[in-house]
Formats: C-alpha cells, structure tokens, sequence
C-alpha cells in the first residue's frame, strides 16, 4: 500500500527543503525524551498511515493523498517560531493552519512530489484534519477545509499518534480505540533490556510467533514492536518455545568451524570461554580442532625457562634440547585442550580416552595420567609424564610437524561425534521470557520478574549482581568474553580488597550468551566497537528485511565501504545522496565508483555460496554468468531472502557482524584509529563513524561505553551519541555543536549540525592521512591536534616536508587536495 | 567602622575567540589584499618569503614595540619598500594596510593579552594559507595553461 516512488522522491524533495535539520519532536524529559527530525517524522507518520490505511481497508486512490498529506501534516513547524520553541529560545507553539504564503509553498512541495487537482487537494485536507485542533482558529480552518472519509482520518491519526509514542502505555488510548472499532486488537511486546545480538533473536522470534498469530507489526521501536490483528491470544509457553527454536536457529546458521573457534579462550588462562558453543553443533569440535591446530601453542610453541632447564639437568643440549622441549610443550597443550573437552561432555569421557589409546597403540591406562596435565603442572612432572610416552608412541621419533598432526588427528578422531543431551539453551529462553513484556488486547500477557533487592541483609546476605546489566550473576567474567572490567569491582566486594586473580567481576546467565553469541559472530572486546543504529524510518517489515539486507551487503561487500577507509572518506566528502541509498543502499557502490571491484567480489562469493546458476533461480535472479547474477543483485533485483542470506554469511575485515531487524541494527566494527592512538582522539573518529552511518543510512546511532553493557537509551535525543571525555564535549560545544545528554543535535540551530560535524571530522581525517603520509602528522596524539590548530599552520606543515618546489611537479596537486580539506575543515569547524 | 578587606567588583566579561572571528576574518581579508600589491624581490615559498611585510607586521604587534597606527603602517612600508621588486607603495596597497592595522589596533584594545596573542597566531597562519591558496591556484591555471598549449 506504500507509495514507494512517492516515498524516495519526498525523502530526496524535504531534505532539499533541509527538514532533515528542522526539529518535530523535542522532549527531555525522563520517560518523554525523544528528538526527531522533521524529516523523519513527516516520512514516518506517512508511512505508518499507510500500513494503518491497509489495515482499515481504505480506498487505494487516497493511497497517495494519505501518504502526501501526512508528509505535510506538521507543516507550520517548519516556522522559525516553533523552532526556536524546541530549541528553548522562547517562541510558540504553531496553530494548525497554514498562512496563505505556506498553503503556497505546501501546493509547490506535492507538485515536485508529482500531486496536482483532486490528490493535492485531499493532501492539504488530510494534512488539516489529522489532529484534534487546539485554538479556535483551527476549528474554523478544519470546519472549512471539506470532508474526507472517516476511514481516511483514522489512518492520518493513527499514524501520528504512533510515531509520537511516549511509551506503550498510550497504547489503549486513542490507538486501541481507533483500531478497536475496527474490530482490531493492539499488542506489543517490549524488552526491559537490548543486548544486541540475543534482543534481535527475542524480536525475531516474537515478530514471527505474532504473524502466526494473525497480528501485523505496526510500528518497530529499538526495544518493541507494536502490532495489529484479529488473531488469538498468545501462551507464556509458546513464547519461551519461540525464543528457544530462534535461538537454535541462530546459532545452526553460524558456521561450525567459527563456533568452535569462538569457544576458545586462551592456553594459559580460561581455554574453553565459552563451552557451550560447542554443544550446539555437531562439528563445532572439528571447528575447535581446526582452529587450534593452526595456533602458536601448538605449531611452534615456546619452550620456557623452566623446561628447558629440566631438560638440561636431564642431560638434552642443543638442537635435540630445543626439538623435546619443542614437541613436550605442544603435547601438553594438546592434552590441556584434550582434558578440557571432556569435561565439557564427561558422558563421552570413558570412549574417547580408550579411541586415544587405541589410535596411537598403548593402553588406555597410559593416557588417564596426562589428562591430570594442566598450566601449573611443574616442568620436572611434565617431562616425567609425556617424555616416555611420546617415546613409547614413537611420536618422539618423529619430525615436530609429523608429531603434532598425529596427535592432532588421533585426538580430533576420538572426540568425533561428541554431541551434546539437547536443550542447551532452554534456561536460557526462560530467563528471556522474564525479561519480556507481551501485551494483548489491553491484558498482560507476560510481565518481567523483578530482580531480587540486593541488598536485604546487609552485604554478606546479599545477591551478587550481573555487572553489566544487574540481573542476578551466575558466572565468573571472563575478559576474552566480556572485556576490560573482567576483573573490576562488584557490588559484593570488602572496600581495598585487591582487583585480580579470582576476584572476578561475575556476569549473569543472559549476558554471558550474549557475549558468547557476540564471540561466534567473531567479536573480539579489546579489538572491535559496537554500534547500534535505529532505523530513523519507520520501515514495513518487508522493507526493513530488505533494507537492512542491502545495507549489511553494501558494508560487506567490499573494502571500499569500510568507515576506516580513506578512500571511502573522499567519496563521502564528494556528497553522497542519502535520498539514493535509501533506495537501494546497494547503490552505494555506484557512487563510490567500486560497482566494478563490488560486482567481482559479489560474483565470487556468489559462485561459493550457490555453485550453479540454476540455484539462484529460485531467488528471482536468471543470469547466465555470475558476474550478471552479481549485477541484478547489485541493482536490487533480487529476492530479498537471497540479500539476508549472502549478509549472513559474509564477513568483511572491518566489520565482524551485522546484525538487523525492523528494530535496529547492531554492527560490530573494528575500532578506529592506530593501536596506540590517544584515545581522545579515537573518541573523535568513533563519533564520526557514527555520524556518517546516521547520514548515509538514516538511522539513529548509539555507541555504548562499555561494549557489552546492554544498550539503554531506545529513545535518541538527536543524531548520534558515542562517549566523550568531559574537555572534547566542551571543545565540540565551544564549536558549536548540541550536546543534549551526549546526544549531537541535528538541528540547525546548533552552530555546527550532526551532518556539517561529520564533514568537519571526515576533513580532519584526511588531513591526518594526508600529513601522515609524509610523515608530519602528530603520532599517537592523532587527530585531536589537527582540530586544535589553525589550519595555515597545518599547511606549513606540510608544505615544509614537501621536497623541492611545493608548487612544482606532482607536489601541486598535494597541496591542492589538501587545501581542499582544509577549506571544509575551515567552513565546518574555525567559521 | 570596619573596612573590607576583599572587595569584589565585576568586571565585564572579556571576549574569546568565538565572539571576534567576524574581525579576524575582516582583517585577515585585508591583509591578504595588501599583500596582492606585494611582489618579492625573490620568489620562495618559505612563511617568511610569503607572509611578506605582513609576517613583520605581526611580530612587531605580538612583542608591543610599537604602538601608535602610524608608526606600524611606516614600519610595514619600510619593509615592502626594502624586499618587493618595486619601492613603489601604491596608494590603494597603503589604505588597505591603514585599515588593517587600524582594526588590528582596535581588536588590541578589546582583548585580553592571552586571547590577543592567540587572535595574532590565527590571523597569521589564516593569512598564510590565503595566500599560499592563491598561489597554489595560479600554478594549477599556468599548468593547466602549459598542458593546453601541447594540444
């Protein structure tokens, strides 16, 4: 029922009109905050209308007026008076009616949208009649203005009425009202907290049992979906059986071999981090072998001081010293990760120490003492256990490589088909469900179980707690899993007691899977950054699907879409057009000029993935090479499903996961910047990563302090907001930036909008780049430095390390493309 | 009767750099148009050779040794007339630099000496990367000139 044309060409038309950076929207206030655009909050209320009209059964030819008028409908806050209303510089609040030079200007803007005569006259009414008027003079204009079909009006007022939710308690108002006399029940479903990857998994599996269930989606929010049906009610079992086959399916559509990799820890400190995972798939133990097979520990380990010198007192000197110690240290790690195994599956224990035993031809007697072997076994013991029997396998005589593979493969082959009893995540599902809201028809379905009161009888009798998100905590941190912090302070700890060894953090049941999901999708904590990005169009759940699809495929495939890429950051200079991407985010690669490198690499992982052409005929896409299948798929010819498919298993090198649904977008992303950069200055440039996604991708982002910490702010209070030290918001601020609760403003009212601020860093980017490559940039300091100097003096910099004439040979065109940044930097930031 | 010992007064605030970029802009305008009736003796492309009779200007105002209009516009004109290829000043050259210095002057006045000094530091690398711009642009239009004339 959606318009689709008519909605990319009014995205394209009010942006030129700069709504993009007018204020609809403004509230702080706790449980009423949200700022939205102008732009985003005229697109939305058309949207949601629309999907209401379809809902309502209204007539296909007010389709289009519907959709025009809701554009227009908060027209008079385009006045400079509302404007400076939300932007606390006094004003008013704007009547309804338009002034006759605003009726004009409305009657221009559906012209460009391609409305003339009867549509755009029943555009202007919607536009009036969607709201109960507030002065007189409203009154007067609606009882003027002509009448549209009830039907109609609903679907104007339900869709403004829903974007504008304050929370799900305005449900059964009007909202339940309307669609009650309809004969339609409102239902919702919301999460008390987002934890990325397993929140998605609770929506996909609620959104789905709700389609069942005969209920549509109305309206995605970061930590909800608010839906429409007919349909019956829903069990609290259904629920948790819901949750607990999505989460199955997830985890069988990661790759094995990356499951098993993900278990692993560390051979000196927690090896198995997350066993679990390895319950989850048959081969997920081979992927464990594999990836083990290939690390240090193993193929050329490091024999310590303490070996060695056991060695040599027992007489071993030179090469023969270093090729005993070389092959006694990868048996005792293949045994530690041997032993490890089995106590993850100790049902298997007894087998697969007599396969061991039988595959290198000794007794399974012989094997039991070296599973007693561990990090802290001392050298003296270690020599004694595995030296004669490396001997007696006749592993010893073997070449170091020769000796590892023939452990290696007795050991994968007697750990073959360990499988897990099932129901590996069913607690798991339960504890979702007590964290979940389900609401149907005005009756609680499900409510969320409180979390115990910590401390009732004082420290000693209280509940120790999750420090991520607070629930009760069950498990040890781990850092490979959670991050720094692992071994911080918690809420049972004596004040002084010393922060280390086993005085863990403790995490609870939910967040550690969360951090072992984040580890199989190849997260790594001190490497990789956490991005959440709420869509800032309210999306049907099939453009949603495809939207996101397209968007995780632009960003994967290829480099070039990388937000580390410099490259990437002169096309972005250049002006990309957000109204285009929205269209087909694939597109991206059209404007950045890499279709042709995006198209090869498409084909590539086509020809992987599918093997024949005929298989991709059931997505929509005939083509007789597979760099024409990559072409229609680039264009957006195909299938949606075959999108969210190619993103599932794609992984590019700065990226380790997209995840989306209608609700957001979680995208892990390496952390910008040189290892050793300040981290003022990565704070800077995570900003700007945020800001280019906010720009290009039309969502709103969210950048958590502490990665694994659920995300808590489902409502944004303007474009971005990623953490900041206290001297770099003042230093934004002084340039004149909006800062409200860390949020940057989108509003031109600020000195320095979100999008004009994104310019401004992707400058100083360049700059750093530029400067770097000739080797006057300011090191670790980064690319604060080059916010904080006058850009002649960056100049001089650089055209002081220019050999021979600056101006002269290939030197002029250096200073001219750096110049050209310096003028952006100049315009956005010092004017 | 007791006298206080503190007495508080207030004091109006002194401007920062946000409030006076308008006039820093204005003056580095100018003394970038001062600085198109300047040709060195000897082309180069150091600060010092490009910043000109400017670059004095604003080392003579950042250690006070002078004062008075005047007496800076006659420092300036010494120094154009000793390094350009021509003594010659034209009038228009000498009006732009009276009004330069004497917005100079005026912005000395308004400012604390922290804040001028940094103002200072602004104007000259602003005045720098102008005409360094210029100078970038008649390269590339003489290049583009050169490559023409092969066709």
């Amino acid at each position: 029922m959606v318009p689709r044309e008519l909605f990319y060409r009014a995205l394209d038309v009010l942006r030129r009109e700069g709504w993009h950076r007018k204020v609809a929207k403004y509230a702080s206030a706790q449980g009423r905050a949200r700022w939205q655009p102008l732009l985003y909050h005229a697109l939305n209320s058309a949207l949601t209308a629309c999907t209401a009209a379809d809902l309502l059964g209204v007539e296909e030819r007010y389709c289009r007026p519907l959709f025009a008028g809701m554009l227009l409908h908060d027209y008079t806050k385009t006045r400079q008076s509302f404007q400076d209303m939300a932007t606390g510089k006094g004003g008013e609040a704007p009547s309804k009616t338009l002034t006759p030079g605003e009726e004009e200007e409305a009657r221009r803007i559906l012209s460009q949208l391609g409305l003339e005569g009867w549509e755009a006259e029943t555009a202007l009414r919607v536009a009036l009649l969607n709201e109960t008027p507030a002065r007189p003079v409203d009154v007067a204009a609606q009882l003027a203005a002509g009448p549209i079909p009830g039907k109609v009006r609903d679907a104007a007022v339900l869709g403004d009425l829903l974007v504008s939710l304050w929370g799900y308690q305005e449900l059964s108002g009007r909202v339940g009202e309307i669609l009650g006399r309809y004969g339609y029940r409102v239902a919702y479903h919301r999460v008390t907290q987002v934890r990325g990857v397993l929140t998605q998994i609770v929506h996909r599996a609620l959104t789905r049992l709700m389609g069942e269930k005969g209920y549509r989606p109305l309206i995605y929010l970061a930590d909800g979906v608010v839906y429409a049906g007919r349909g019956a009610r829903v069990g609290v079992d259904e629920v948790g059986q819901a949750l607990e086959r999505e989460l199955a399916s997830f985890l069988q559509s990661l790759d094995p071999g990356r499951l098993g990799e993900a278990a692993f820890g560390n051979i000196v400190q927690t090896v198995l981090k997350a066993p679990e995972l390895l319950e989850a798939s048959p081969r997920a133990v081979e992927g464990l072998w594999s990836y083990v097979e290939a690390q240090r520990f193993v193929a050329s380990p490091s024999v310590t001081g303490g070996l060695r010198g056991e060695l040599a007192r027992r007489g071993f000197r030179g090469v023969e010293l270093e090729d005993v110690g070389a092959k006694i240290a990868s048996a005792k790690n293949l045994f530690i990760v041997f032993k490890e195994l089995l106590s993850v599956f100790p049902e298997h224990r007894g087998e697969a120490v007599k396969r061991l035993a039988e595959k290198l031809g000794v007794e399974p007697g012989q094997v039991e003492p070296l599973l007693q072997i561990g990090n802290t076994t001392k050298a003296g013991l270690l020599v004694d256990l595995l030296y004669p029997f490396l001997e007696k396998t006749g592993l010893l005589s073997l070449d170091h490589g020769d000796m590892v593979e023939r452990l290696l493969s007795a050991m994968k082959a007697a750990t073959r088909g360990f499988e897990a009893g099932g129901e590996a995540f069913t607690r798991e599902a339960g504890m979702l469900v007590e964290e979940l809201y389900l609401w149907v028809d005005g009756e609680p379905v499900i409510v969320p179980r409180p979390v115990k009161p910590v401390y009732e009888k004082g420290k000693s009798g209280g509940v120790e707690l999750c420090f991520l998100c607070g629930r009760p905590a069950e498990h040890e941190a781990v850092a490979s899993l959670t991050g720094d912090g692992a071994e911080s302070f918690h809420n049972l700890r004596a004040g002084g007691e010393r922060s280390g060894g086993r005085n863990k953090a403790k995490i609870c049941r939910l967040c550690r899977l969360e951090a072992t999901l984040r580890s199989a999708l190849g997260f790594r904590p001190d490497a990789y950054d956490v991005y959440y990005l709420m869509p800032a169009i309210a999306m049907s759940p099939q453009y949603a699907s495809h939207y996101w699809s397209a968007v995780s495929l632009a960003l994967l495939g290829g480099g070039e879409l990388s937000l580390h890429s410099p490259a990437f950051w002169r096309k972005y200079l250049d002006g990309l057009s957000p109204a285009e991407v929205a269209r087909n985010p694939l597109s991206l690669h059209e404007a950045l000029g890499t279709r042709a490198a995006a198209r090869e690499r498409l084909a590539g992982r086509l020809r992987e993935l599918f093997g024949s052409l005929d298989l991709l005929r059931e997505y929509g896409v005939e083509a007789g090479s597979w760099e024409e299948a990559a072409e229609k798929v680039l264009r957006g010819e195909a299938d949606p499903g075959l999108l969210r498919d190619l993103a599932a298993v794609s992984t590019g090198g700065d990226y380790a996961a997209l995840l989306a649904s209608g609700n957001y977008m979680v995208v892990m992303a390496r952390a910008p910047g040189g290892r050793d950069e300040a981290e003022a200055s990565k704070m800077l440039r995570r900003l700007n990563r945020a800001l280019m996604l906010y720009k290009m991708f039309h969502a709103f982002v969210y950048v958590p302090g502490e990665k694994m910490a659920p995300f808590p702010e489902p409502r944004p209070l303007g474009a971005a907001k990623v953490p900041l030290k206290a001297d770099l918001a003042s230093l934004l601020r002084e340039r004149g930036v909006v800062l409200r609760e860390g949020w940057v403003g989108f509003e031109e009212e600020a000195g320095l909008p979100a999008e004009e601020l994104s310019e401004a860093l992707t400058a100083a980017e360049l700059l750093v780049e530029e400067m770097r490559r000739r080797r006057v940039d300011f090191g670790n300091a980064g690319l604060l430095p080059v916010l904080e100097r006058p850009p002649g003096m960056l100049l001089s910099r650089l055209v002081a390390a220019l050999p021979g004439n600056p101006l002269g040979g290939r030197n002029l065109e250096v200073v001219r493309v750096f110049l050209r940044y310096l003028d952006v930097l100049e315009e956005r930031w010092w004017m | 009767m007791s006298r206080p010992l503190v007495v508080m007064r207030e004091e109006k605030k002194a401007p920062g750099m946000e409030e006076i970029r308008g006039e820093v802009r204005e003056i580095v305008e100018l003394l970038d148009r001062y600085l198109d009736y300047y040709v060195p003796r000897q082309y180069g492309f150091s600060k010092h050779t490009i910043m000109g009779p400017v670059g004095k200007l604003l080392s003579v105002l950042e250690s006070g040794k002078l004062y008075d209009k005047d007496a800076l516009v006659g420092y300036v004109v010494n120094v154009h007339r000793n390094t350009a290829r021509s003594d010659y000043v034209p009038p228009e050259a000498l009006r732009v630099l009276e009004e330069a210095v004497e917005k100079l002057i005026a912005l000395r006045a308004k400012l604390p000496s922290r804040v001028w000094i940094k103002a200072l530091r602004e104007i000259d690398y602003a005045v720098y990367k102008a005409r360094f711009a210029k100078a970038a642009e008649r390269a590339a239009a003489k290049k583009a000139g050169e490559g023409g004339g092969e066709e």
